[in-house]
């Protein structure tokens, strides 16, 4: 084996040294036998002999082949930018895809054996919901010791961290001891928790995220044992996590981990809810987990059947952070999407290379039948021309990865508003760069086997004998179908980006129900201020009449969750208390928020039938609700919803009277459901508020902060404009993204598309110079000439475009679901984009057909 | 001129192997050993004889060196390896077995 590779080595690195050697052996064999006087020798066929029966002598083939292939790239430079450019453009659009993809998918936060870990996630009374208690935590990791080594769980929260007297919100999780033993990893400065057994400590410690520590604390190393104060209360802070982990999200950054311990709700004895996480047993499978699970969700239905009833619990694999609120996935659907269409704009670029690379083995054809008369094989011609597409493919890829990094910079550097800490690290890591070689070898192989397979069967007298061969007019049909699939696959590309364009201009239009101008938020926390809910409450008593009391303020209330804010709650609503019988439909799921008087006034919600709240729905006043159109119709399509009682399936609470329904609003554009309730916030008291204030047009509302600067300056605040809000990351943030990506690759394809049918109506023109000159020699009119050229050329696009209206419909119907306000197969959006194709294909057809009518009849009669 | 016959495929490796048994030679000397030891049954040409052997040396069965012929002459000297004795013996053997399956098949016909 080692003798091999020294031999290869010496052939392929040594050649001359290894050929000296040959020749001066046969050199002496020939002496031998002409001294003999047998016969003459001749050393030349024989070393050709030797040679290529060395090892690597196939290599050494490849090699020299490369060596010509660049060397006719490097002969028809305009030809070989053209192509590396057309290659850049399609591999650079894919790796920035499919490194959005490759974060959002599988990109994996530095944990010991993530596959180990899973989510858990809890089904109560057949609705979803993520969360669960930290007792029932407790629960379940006692009865599932068999397949799991541990159970964690951690909360997510807003609060108030301040060093040195300066405050400022953080997104933070509250972990059970043992979160980061269970995940695996280590810190980056100091230390964790110790909690080796116990789920629960209380130790005022707090550990930073590595980016928030980077961005706050500039990577100070002297942090470690810093005091801090969070929510009021001091606290050590003794670690620092490690690079890349964001906490149980790996989209947005935990910015701190806290003692689960340490979570006011735990202090006061008030509901908290955390989310689950397991590791199993090594050598476990999720079959034999989700098993284990369903017999514990069992147990504990059993034993608390008012708790517990129809409880189950899915064992739910570490994939992409969080879920959202109907415990889907979207991300896998969304990136498949993108890739596809990024996919066909490579497409479009090997078509357009590939049907370069035909034009020109046109004009190839003398040196390809002289090759094949001097005996060059066909499987080599072939080879010679694969490779050079090869090499397009492989500069092309590199350029491509270039600007793909440029691409998903811009892209990463695209905050949305509002300050929150969403991870957007699109680099591009060992995966991307992989799928870019991959996505190059593809190019090469489409673009470059049929310009190859067509070298191969170039027949030497054929080609010799004349120019305007069959083998001619057969390339030219071939590249007219490209062609046409060229401009198939850009109008369904336009029709696509023009589908999200306009679902985002009618996000951005669309009746939200209220009116963000001039509303503005500003959340509010007092348990940032280490208050007791007593405390907390006497102090929003007293802001709200203080908020409203300002100059230019219009109108103010307070709330727990507003449209397009970062939380939004959800629960199974039913009619009666009772459980409903199994096998029954599960409940319809309804989204919520706690909110003040003068709610509806503020956010310009109108009020339909019967009232608002008033100082009458306090804490021992009668369980009340405000139901939205739409959910009023869902439960009592028949009748009036007024005075009507319904259940809330998400905690125990008393039937709520339904005392007014108002208009229907859209909380975010994930879901199309406007269904939604209102409770008061008196009786429903929580410690994280929202003010509401609309300002008079003019206003800022800096007054605003100061006031509440002044009430009381320990509880931390965020402020954020309604409009921002509507703009960011649970509003059209998203959407943005998506129109803007959609937008380019369909401006990509357009462009793509442009070239291809300029270079196939010129190559023809070119094709037909001889033509034209006998037509305009015999009287033709220009004008006649040039009509001729551009029918040919309409044909061509007109097909295209049939084609590609019908696989836009088949695409417009698979996007459906993610478009606002306009169907998959939105008839304005494919008319324009047919509209703007066609328009671009005339134009690029228009330059050719022109300059053939320029064409000298004697000159073009000439030339043959 | 002696009947000469093709031959066998395979075989030419084995018989250099054999005739480079007994001590180095050059290429001339084991064209010329060849003829001798098999009378002149097989012919091998220059270009056959010279890409055995520096297959066989690729291969790590024969070690070649520069040296001087018994008339004075630079030639390159060819001789066996460890691995090449071991080959040859393996060949011997598989060959042994081939001759007699094939000598017993053809007499019972």
């Amino acid at each position: 084996m080692l003798s091999r590779f020294r031999f290869l080595w010496r052939n392929l690195l040594r050649r001359r040294q290894a050929d000296q050697d040959l020749e001066a052996e046969l050199g002496a064999y020939a002496e031998e036998m002409n001294r003999r006087q047998r016969h003459r020798v001749q050393t030349e066929p024989l070393r050709e002999q030797v040679r290529s029966a060395r090892l690597g002598a196939g290599l050494e083939g490849w090699a020299r082949d490369l060596r010509y292939a660049a060397r006719m790239l490097r002969k028809a430079p305009l030809l070989t930018l053209a192509c590396v450019a057309t290659f850049a453009l399609g591999i650079g659009a894919n790796t920035v895809v499919f490194s959005m993809a490759n974060a959002l998918l599988w990109r994996q936060p530095p944990l010991a054996q993530p596959q180990q870990i899973n989510f858990l996630r809890i089904l109560r009374h057949g609705a979803p919901g993520v969360d669960m208690l930290p007792a029932e935590v407790e629960q379940v990791r006692q009865q599932t010791a068999g397949v799991f080594r541990d159970v964690a769980a951690a909360s997510l929260g807003q609060l108030g961290l301040s060093v040195n007297g300066h405050a400022e919100t953080m997104f933070a999780s509250y972990v059970t001891g043992n979160f980061f033993q269970l995940l695996g990893v280590r810190p980056a400065l100091g230390r964790f928790f110790f909690a080796p057994t116990g789920v629960v400590d209380r130790d005022p410690e707090l550990v930073l995220s590595y980016a928030y520590w980077r961005s706050r604390f500039g990577g100070d190393p002297g942090v470690v044992g810093r005091a801090a104060a969070v929510n009021g209360q001091a606290v050590t802070i003794v670690g620092v996590g490690p690079k890349d982990f964001h906490g149980i999200s790996d989209l947005f950054d935990t910015q701190a981990f806290l003692p689960m311990g340490l979570a006011p709700a735990h202090q006061t004895g008030q509901f908290v809810s955390a989310l689950p996480l397991v590791r199993r047993r090594p050598g476990g499978s999720l079959q034999a987990e989700q098993a284990e699970l369903d017999l514990v969700a069992a147990r504990m239905a059993q034993a608390d059947p008012k708790q517990f009833h129809g409880l189950r619990i899915q064992a739910v694999p570490l994939g992409v952070g969080l879920l959202n609120s109907n415990g889907e996935n979207p991300f896998p659907m969304v990136s498949t999407l993108f890739l596809s269409l990024s996919g066909l704009v490579l497409l479009l670029a090997a078509a357009n290379v590939m049907g370069l690379l035909l034009a020109r083995a046109s004009t190839r054809q003398r040196e390809m039948a002289v090759r094949a008369a001097l005996g060059g094989g066909r499987r080599r011609l072939a080879r010679q021309v694969f490779l050079e597409t090869l090499l397009l493919a492989l500069a092309g890829g590199a350029a491509g990865m270039v600007l793909g990094i440029f691409g998903s910079r811009a892209l990463s550097a695209l905050p949305p508003a509002g300050g929150f800490p969403l991870v957007l690290d699109f680099s591009f890591d060992g995966r991307v760069f992989g799928y870019g070689l991959a996505m190059a070898l593809l190019v090469a192989l489409t673009a470059g086997l049929v310009p190859a397979w067509r070298a191969a069967g170039a027949d030497p007298n054929d080609a010799l004998r004349s120019d305007h061969g069959g083998a001619g007019r057969r390339r030219q049909r071939l590249r007219s179908a490209l062609v046409a699939a060229q401009v198939a696959g850009s109008l369904a590309l336009l029709i696509v980006g023009g589908l999200f364009v306009r679902s985002l201009r009618h996000a951005e239009t669309a009746s939200l129900g209220f009116d963000p101008s001039q509303a503005w938020n500003f959340s509010l926390d007092t348990d940032g201020a280490g208050y007791l809910p007593a405390r907390g409450r006497q102090y929003y008593a007293q802001l709200l009449p203080r908020a409203r009391a300002l100059p230019g303020v219009l109108a103010a209330s307070l709330a727990q969750e507003v449209p397009f804010g970062l939380d939004s709650s959800a629960t199974g609503v039913r009619l009666s208390p009772a459980p409903a019988p199994s096998g029954a439909p599960p409940p319809p799921s309804a989204g919520y928020s706690a909110v003040s008087g003068g709610y509806f006034a503020t956010l310009r919600i109108p009020l339909l039938q019967g009232r608002s709240f008033g100082a009458g729905d306090g804490v021992s006043a009668p369980a009340v609700a405000v139901v939205s159109r739409a959910l009023a119709q869902r439960l009592w399509p028949r009748g009036n919803a007024l005075g009507q009682t319904f259940v809330r399936g998400d905690k125990p609470s008393p039937a709520l009277r339904v005392v007014g329904v108002v208009g229907d609003v859209t909380a975010n554009f994930s879901t199309s459901s406007r269904l939604f309730f209102y409770v008061p916030l008196a009786q429903n008291y929580t410690p994280q508020q929202i003010l509401q204030v609309r300002l008079a047009p003019g206003t800022r509302p800096a007054a605003v902060a100061q006031a509440i600067a002044r009430l009381d300056a320990n509880v931390p605040v965020s402020v954020q404009s309604m409009d921002d809000a509507v703009d960011g990351i649970n509003g059209l943030y998203i959407f943005h993204l998506g129109a803007r990506l959609a937008m380019w690759l369909g401006l990509l394809g357009l462009a793509l598309a442009l070239v291809g049918v300029y270079g196939v109506v010129a190559y023809s023109a070119a094709q037909r110079t001889h033509e034209t000159g006998i037509r305009m020699a015999l009287g033709a009119r220009p004008r006649q000439v040039a009509a001729a050229i551009l029918r040919q050329a309409l044909a061509i696009v007109a097909t295209g475009m049939g084609l590609g209206l019908l696989l836009a419909a088949a695409i417009g119907k698979l996007v459906g679901a993610f478009l606002v306000g306009i169907s998959g197969l939105d008839p304005l959006t494919f008319a324009l984009a047919s509209l703007l194709l066609a328009t671009v294909a005339l134009a690029a057809s228009l330059l050719p057909a022109w300059r053939a009518t320029r064409a000298d009849p004697l000159a073009a009669l000439r030339c043959e | 001129m002696a009947k000469t016959t093709e031959l066998l495929p395979g075989t030419l490796d084995v018989l250099i192997l054999k005739t480079l048994a007994l001590e180095p030679l050059h290429g001339v000397g084991v064209a010329d050993r060849l003829a001798q030891v098999t009378r002149g049954t097989f012919q091998v040409g220059p270009g056959s004889l010279f890409t055995s052997l520096h297959r066989m040396e690729e291969k790590g069965w024969l070690a070649s060196a520069w040296g001087v012929t018994r008339e004075g002459r630079r030639a390159k000297f060819y001789q066996l390896t460890r691995a090449g004795r071991r080959q040859l013996e393996q060949e011997t053997e598989r060959w042994k077995t081939i001759a007699l399956a094939v000598g017993r098949a053809l007499e019972l016909d």
